[in-house]
């Protein structure tokens, strides 16, 4: 046990790296975060967009829709419309109609007119045509900010809160940890279910949830701070610094804290699925995001609505939701693999 | 084979579902639909469409069933229960109180139609048509006063006579302040009805109902009402046994336990059990005046909240009626030509209500600019999917003597030139606008839709805003919103039930909005004997609202629910109401006690 | 012993207290009420209802009434089931979510365990993997998916169970299950780690030598020392599956208690959430006390710790 503090961190890389689970969860979740977040630069089809005649339509498909303008000088399109719809509600005489659309792929009917685009939708589209990939990237961007910063509020009180408790210890600790477990016993989902009830109208709801999951989850890392920093502040280097004078502060910021990176950030990495997993329930009970806010939770609710009727509108998001999940647990049970000094010793 | 009685598609439905999936849609006439599709064909690139994914796991479902169709789960299944004579009746959720003075909800008054029965029952058939129920027959003058004659066979299902007094009884009860009944307006129709109601007439003697004789009835109204004989049929005109309400705590008690305890009613079915949020079963009521009529032996009141999990229960064969359809389940069932499902007119109408106190929106032309670039067809089409009527007036048709007055439909480029004209051309300078709705993936669908039409319409950018129940509806009533979605169910078949609540301060407009010409041409209705004058009065009244529209109205319900063929004598109706005594269920064997 | 549990009781009050002083407020700061409907009636009718149900005095004095209620469990009357209390709600409903909360745990264990010993037993061989990978999946399937996905399969097309409700034993399948799995995917991953760290242990390696068999090895030296987390686990679990299952009860339409309190928010019945809080925190501390009671009677170096 005298090895410098610093040092595992190079043996806990190459750790990490025979890890091979582990690895390909960090490769998953870079490329997912890379994907949300990125994506949108080069797949540009807005998640908003609906083109209600199209409804569900499989992936990989290429829709030819017509654009339809009520004043030949308005930019934007009145109303997007597939060809069929087209012919149905539009043309005077579909057949000859249609052709001459396809010919020259424009044409003016009493005074409306009409452009042919095309869209090519990679995960197809759901019932109301909107493209199924540009929501997932979205929703993306929405359960993983949520869970981030759920994650960071519970990082923040839970660490700072350890801290203190497990280096002052005696009374302070007795006192502070008895908090603690009170505030194990109370019925916290139920709690935030009833935050998410009662403060519906809150506009910034999204806030709301963050906080109230991040208020959840501290307690385990508060928990998890306290026992590595009483561990820490037996170790050989604080208590020299102690003697040499330097301030608690000091000590505190400058030498107990770096040591604890490692299981925070394997804690973290084990937090992120569950408050994701957190929300998407909210989300089923109808008290998650708005509605102009739809996350991973609120797209797989949508999904299995239409589960037996257009599947992939539940396997998709559910995908790339359950892919991420698995993920961030591989690479929390391999960082913990990796980082953990006790295993290796025994 | 009850295991396979349900859903699976026979080999012969699932060849023609295949053929139906290369259709567009069920309106056009199919031979025109094969002429563009060909030309579809020809013209361009194959466009991928699918809208019906069934087959693909019924082949392998077929498969495992043939393991399994020798096992059948325990419990009632819908033949089963056909057999014997029991109806088992999906009712969407727990009611909070089946007392009828108290109950507000649509599935407690289900049940109450059961177990209690007013002067006036409901008609089988037509809502528009009375049906004598304890009254046999009745007098009026001037549609003022009427005198009701009770049938003296009529039983409560403890054996004691239903007589006059107790109805003036339950009248005194509903109207009874302490009582608190929420809808104990409905009988400020009866003179003196409102002061005995608001505590300023304490003397009961003087609110116009009297029991002349033990079996004769008058009732005095404050004034002419035509129609009156459509209102009774309403729960809170209906009868509570006197003696058991003394008994459970008196006539002002409001949470007195005599619905669960000791349920007396006189109606063709009485309480067996009720267990919450698991069943609420009643059986037929031998000591009912027409209980030879009565066919069904026992109905079961399931309160399945989930609607995705009551279709599921359906299709699994335990229900005979099922109270909603999900929307996205509802093309495919149309598509399969399902033999359970049933869309029918119903007398409620689905719209927006603009907030007029917002600056922009106090503006008329503006809300005729929204209401204008709403494609209302592909709303109905596309995203509810129910063969509903669209709405361009506010009260739906289907009231005798009344067809309303009908607005514009969809014209953007009207709908443009009205948004200029009130200073805000393609939408600029138009102030940021928040569209309400209560929680619900359809609700939230419909807001979806309209937003994007207003924005590439009008070039509106309007945010969504969804809230849980009870935060919504005390949003709307205190006009915190700007565009709320609203929707009313008539509680009978007369415009006013719609158009009553626009009258200026009324604590249902929601809108802000009031015309002194619009109250006056419905205050004046209300006293008009006449009823063709008076509907030629609430006519103009809703022209001046549509008009001015402070409401957009979107479409009219349809009552889109499944309910199984074994099920006879049940009839579409406009409110929904029925009366379960000419309800019956073919196949039902007969039973021993009979 | 006695005097642990004493002072456990004893510190159970002022927490009871303070979760009822926290709801009672949220509730009544939060907009809508119990007496809101879609149709607005008359100010007179809303005065009588609010009159009736005590809502006309001050919100101290209501506070101190209802605090008063439930300590003497003279339980308020409710407002969205006219006629009762949440006394008759609590009897009725929390027998169905204890029964499910037992079911789901039987499933849980009856494949957890097993699973677990045989990943931990052929650590890195498929038979490692493919149960944890499964495991994984259960943990990251939300509920409300796997249900409606089993309810389809079995209910709907083999027809083995039914699809929802609460009547005869093949309701209690689905439910239990969809409940169950997901905890059965914790205790798996928990056993397999537990027994993992005993394995590689001195003792396991000297019964070895001593010539035991690999399955005595296994199933009855590691075993009794790799179940040991899962006990601890048991206990809060437990509570946590009574009072978590309100998806699975809506999903399945079973009346218990966690759907109830998911109704009684949004219906603002007051007095069904406020006792629903507290019986659902008693329940936790009252597990909580059970485990570490265990715990300690289990592992006398606690006892003086």
């Amino acid at each position: 046990m005298n090895e410098a503090p610093q040092s595992p961190w190079t043996d806990a890389w190459r750790r990490m790296l025979d890890n091979r689970l582990a690895l390909c969860g960090l490769g998953f979740f870079v490329f997912v975060t890379a994907l949300c977040y990125l994506g949108p630069i080069l797949y540009k089809l807005s998640p908003d967009a609906q083109v209600l005649a199209l409804e569900s339509t499989l992936p990989f498909t290429r829709a030819n829709l017509v654009e339809v303008r009520f004043d030949e000088e308005k930019t934007s399109p009145d109303e997007v419309t597939t060809l069929e719809d087209f012919a149905e509600v539009y043309a005077l005489d579909p057949e000859v109609d249609l052709e001459t659309l396809a010919k020259n792929g424009a044409l003016e009917i009493k005074g409306v007119f009409f452009q042919t685009i095309s869209r090519f939708h990679l995960l197809g589209t759901d019932s109301k045509g909107r493209d199924i990939l540009a929501r997932i990237m979205r929703g993306g961007r929405i359960s993983l900010g949520v869970a981030f910063l759920a994650t960071l509020t519970a990082l923040i009180i839970g660490v700072n809160y350890g801290l203190v408790s497990g280096y002052f210890g005696g009374r302070l600790d007795a006192f502070m940890m008895r908090f603690v477990d009170i505030l194990y016993a109370l019925p916290f989902l139920i709690l935030v279910i009833l935050l998410m009830v009662l403060f519906d109208g809150f506009h910034l709801k999204i806030l709301l949830i963050f906080i109230a999951i991040g208020a959840v989850e501290w307690l385990t890392m508060a928990r998890i701070t306290r026992g590595q920093v009483m561990h820490l502040k037996e170790q050989e280097f604080v208590t020299a610094a102690r003697a040499t004078g330097v301030s608690t502060f000091s000590i505190l910021t400058k030498h107990i804290a770096p040591n604890l990176l490692g299981p925070v950030i394997v804690y973290s990495t084990l937090l992120v699925p569950a408050v994701m997993l957190l929300e998407s329930t909210l989300s089923f009970l109808g008290l998650g995001m708005q509605a102009n806010m739809a996350s991973w939770g609120t797209l797989i609710k949508e999904g299995q609505q239409s589960m037996r009727s257009a599947p992939w509108q539940l396997i998709a998001p559910s995908l790339f939701f359950s892919a991420t999940l698995f993920a961030m647990n591989f690479l929390g049970d391999g960082l913990r693999d990796a980082l953990d000094v006790k295993s290796e010793n025994q | 084979m009850n295991a396979l009685h349900f859903r699976l598609p026979t080999k012969e439905e699932r060849s023609r579902m295949s053929r139906d999936r290369s259709s567009f849609s069920s309106s056009a006439p199919p031979s025109r639909l094969r002429r563009i599709r060909a030309t579809l064909i020809q013209a361009l690139p194959k466009s991928r469409k699918f809208t019906l994914h069934h087959s693909l796991f019924t082949i392998p479902a077929a498969a495992l069933l043939l393991c399994a169709c020798g096992q059948n789960p325990s419990g009632d299944t819908r033949d089963q229960a056909t057999r014997d004579g029991i109806l088992l009746f999906g009712n969407s959720g727990e009611p909070p109180s089946i007392d009828p003075h108290i109950n507000t909800s649509v599935n407690g008054s289900r049940i109450t139609n059961a177990l209690i029965e007013g002067l006036i029952a409901y008609h089988p058939t037509d809502d528009n048509l009375p049906e004598p129920g304890v009254a046999k027959s009745w007098t009026q003058q001037d549609s003022t006063i009427w005198t009701f004659h009770l049938r003296p066979e009529a039983r409560w299902s403890n054996g004691d006579p239903v007589t006059a007094h107790d109805f003036v009884y339950s009248y005194r009860r509903m109207l009874t302040p302490e009582l608190g009944a929420r809808y104990a307006q409905f009988l400020y129709l009866l003179k003196n009805g409102r002061q005995f109601n608001d505590g300023t007439l304490d003397d009961f003697s003087q609110v116009g109902a009297e029991a002349l004789e033990d079996h004769t009835l008058r009732l005095t109204l404050e004034g002419p009402v035509p129609h009156f004989l459509n209102l009774l049929k309403h729960s809170t005109w209906h009868p509570v046994h006197p003696a058991t309400i003394e008994a459970a705590g008196g006539i002002a008690k409001p949470d007195s336990n005599w619905t669960r305890d000791n349920y007396v009613g006189n109606g063709p079915y009485v309480l067996k059990e009720w267990v919450i949020g698991k069943i609420i079963r009643v059986a037929k009521n031998p000591l009912y005046w027409d209980a030879e009529k009565v066919s069904i032996n026992e109905i079961h009141f399931l309160p399945i909240d989930d609607i995705n999990t009551e279709d599921q229960v359906f299709n699994a064969g335990r229900l005979h009626y099922q109270n909603t359809v999900p929307s996205d389940r509802i093309p495919i069932y149309r598509k399969e030509n399902d033999p359970y499902l049933r869309m029918e007119p119903w007398i409620a109408t689905y719209y927006y209500s603009i907030n007029t106190t917002e600056p922009a929106l106090s503006d008329s032309r503006v809300r005729m600019a929204l209401s204008l670039a709403i494609n209302r067809k592909a709303i109905v089409t596309r995203v509810t999917k129910g063969d509903q009527a669209i709405a361009l007036s506010l009260t739906p048709s289907g009231i005798k003597g009344y067809e309303p007055p009908m607005i514009e439909g969809f014209n953007p480029r009207k709908a443009r030139q009205l948004l200029a004209e009130a200073g805000y051309p393609q939408g600029l300078g138009f102030p940021q606008t928040t569209l309400l709705f209560n929680t619900s993936e359809q609700h939230k669908q419909i807001a979806e839709a309209i937003r994007q039409m207003w924005k590439s319409i009008l070039g509106i950018e309007v945010d969504l805003q969804n809230q849980e129940w009870k935060t919504f509806i005390e949003s709307r009533h205190n006009l915190a919103f700007q565009i709320a979605r609203n929707g009313w169910i008539g509680d009978y078949v007369f415009p006013d039930t719609f158009l009553s609540m626009y009258r200026s301060g009324d604590g249902n407009n929601n809108t802000g909005w009031g015309d002194p010409r619009y109250d006056d041409l419905i205050n004046r209705s209300k006293i008009e004997p006449d009823l063709a004058k008076r509907l030629k009065l609430l006519y103009e009244a809703e022209s001046i609202l549509m008009r001015e529209q402070p409401v957009i109205p979107l479409y009219h319900y349809n009552r889109i629910y499944r309910i199984d063929p074994a099920v006879k004598g049940w009839y579409p109706k406009l409110t929904d109401n029925r009366n379960y005594k000419y309800i019956s269920l073919e196949g039902q064997q007969a039973s021993p006690a009979n | 012993m006695l005097p642990f549990i004493l002072r456990r009781f004893a510190q159970a009050i002022p927490v009871l207290l303070a979760i009822y002083t926290i709801t009672f407020f949220m509730i009544r700061l939060a907009p809508g009420s119990p007496f809101s409907d879609e149709r607005k009636v008359a100010d007179h009718i809303i005065e009588a209802q609010q009159a009736y149900y005590g809502y006309d005095q001050p919100l101290l004095v209501q506070y101190f009434t209802t605090l008063w209620q439930h300590i003497r469990l003279d339980l308020p009357p409710l407002t969205s089931h006219v006629g009762l209390t949440s006394a008759d709600i609590i009897s009725e409903s929390f027998p169905v979510s204890l029964e499910l909360g037992l079911w789901a745990m039987t499933i849980a264990l009856a494949l957890g365990v097993p699973a677990g010993i045989l990943a931990a037993a052929r650590q890195n061989t498929w038979l490692d993997y493919t149960p944890m990978s499964l495991a994984m999946t259960g943990i990251c399937l939300p509920t409300f998916v796997v249900g409606p996905i089993l309810a389809l399969v079995f209910g709907i097309w083999l027809q083995w169970t039914s699809v929802a409700g609460w009547l005869g034993p093949v309701d209690r399948i689905l439910p239990s299950l969809t409940l169950g799995l997901y905890y059965a995917a914790y205790i798996a991953r928990l056993i397999r780690a537990g027994m993992l760290e005993i394995l590689s242990s001195d003792f396991i390696r000297t019964a070895r030598a001593k010539g035991a068999s690999e399955l005595r090895a296994i199933l009855v030296h590691a075993l009794r020392g790799g179940i040991l987390p899962v006990v601890s686990f048991l206990g809060p679990t437990l509570a946590g599956l009574v009072t978590g299952s309100f998806v699975v009860e809506t999903i399945f339409q079973v009346p218990g208690l966690g759907r109830h309190f998911v109704l009684a928010a949004l219906n603002r019945d007051h007095a069904l959430i406020m006792s629903t809080v507290l019986f659902y925190a008693s329940l936790i501390m009252l597990a909580n006390l059970v485990v570490d009671a265990l715990q300690i009677l289990l592992n006398p170096k606690l006892r003086y710790a």
